[in-house]
């Protein structure tokens, strides 16, 4: 009984170091470059439900979304594809003063392959994502698409 | 040896994989090209370049030139027109869905087009690019399945 007791110990203090560390150490920047990373994924992976926990309750964007209709709208934008990879970079994240609220500017290219053996297609996109800090951490507010400029 | 090749695909010639099928027939998904530097573009009419956009961070993306700074374009029945006379773009196919109302390109910037006219999707990207945002010049290309 002994070693049971052991090993509940250590795994008790493995996870207060753990926590202890998350806490004090991860910083909201590396936070949010999780949350997006994690969206990323479910998205590519189909995971709704995974990207509906990242979306705040009054997430609203240009385009008239909320959170109900953009997860409904990437769940059938993703069923029309056999394989999609989303490959993100040049992240820059603001931090509002307050700590509370957050922006990120990224470049997403979104790599599919159309269902039924179609072609593969290339979609490059500069997006601006908004965050806000809440009880269970942080989440995504609002989406928007910034023009690209050719001149 | 690794140096010397960072050198010259930084300053000379840089390599990159198509991805995409916007400039298809001519350049395919996969195909891989190498883009010759360019730093102050001579535009050229039918040359396929690599531009970056303004933006920090940038977006690449490569097209052909179609048309030149001062030269009115338009595109009738998915035929494109230079200066009123129709362009031969034997690189291409006619999409008689294209159309664009005559258009005059600004001193400074040429109107670029995907070669791929089949589809009226988003890929196949046109419009106004300025001539410093060339950043390369496509000088061959290799396809890895005929």
């Amino acid at each position: 009984m002994k070693w049971i007791q052991r090993v509940a110990v250590v795994g008790l203090l493995a996870w207060i170091l753990w926590q202890g560390w998350q806490r004090f150490f991860v910083t909201d920047e590396t936070r949010i470059k999780r949350l997006i990373t994690t969206m990323a994924k479910a998205v590519e992976q189909n995971k709704t439900l995974a990207l509906a926990d990242c979306i705040a309750g009054d997430y609203s964007d240009e385009r008239g979304l909320d959170k109900a209709t953009l997860v409904g709208v990437v769940r059938s934008t993703r069923s029309q594809y056999d394989a999609m990879f989303i490959y993100i970079s040049d992240t820059a994240i603001e931090i509002a003063g307050d700590r509370q609220k957050a922006q990120a500017t990224l470049v997403a290219r979104v790599l599919t392959k159309r269902a039924g053996g179609g072609s593969t297609e290339l979609n490059a996109e500069r997006v601006r994502l908004f965050f806000r800090k809440t009880d269970s951490g942080w989440k995504m507010t609002r989406v928007e698409s910034p023009e690209l400029k050719f001149e | 040896m690794a140096f010397v090749l960072f050198l010259l695909s930084r300053f000379v010639a840089k390599p990159c994989v198509i991805v995409g099928e916007s400039m298809s027939p001519t350049l395919r998904s996969w195909d891989l090209c190498l883009m010759k530097r360019v730093y102050q573009y001579l535009p050229q009419r039918a040359d396929v370049v690599m531009f970056r956009t303004a933006d920090d961070p940038p977006i690449h993306f490569i097209k052909r030139v179609i048309a030149l700074p001062g030269e009115i374009v338009a595109v009738s029945n998915g035929v494109v027109q230079l200066n009123g006379a129709p362009l031969a773009e034997p690189y291409s196919t006619v999409n008689s869905d294209w159309r664009l109302a005559s258009t005059n390109v600004p001193p400074g910037r040429v109107f670029v087009l995907g070669d791929n006219r089949g589809e009226n999707g988003t890929e196949t990207w046109y419009g106004f690019v300025a001539t410093r945002l060339v950043i390369g010049k496509l000088i061959w290309h290799w396809r890895w399945k005929k």
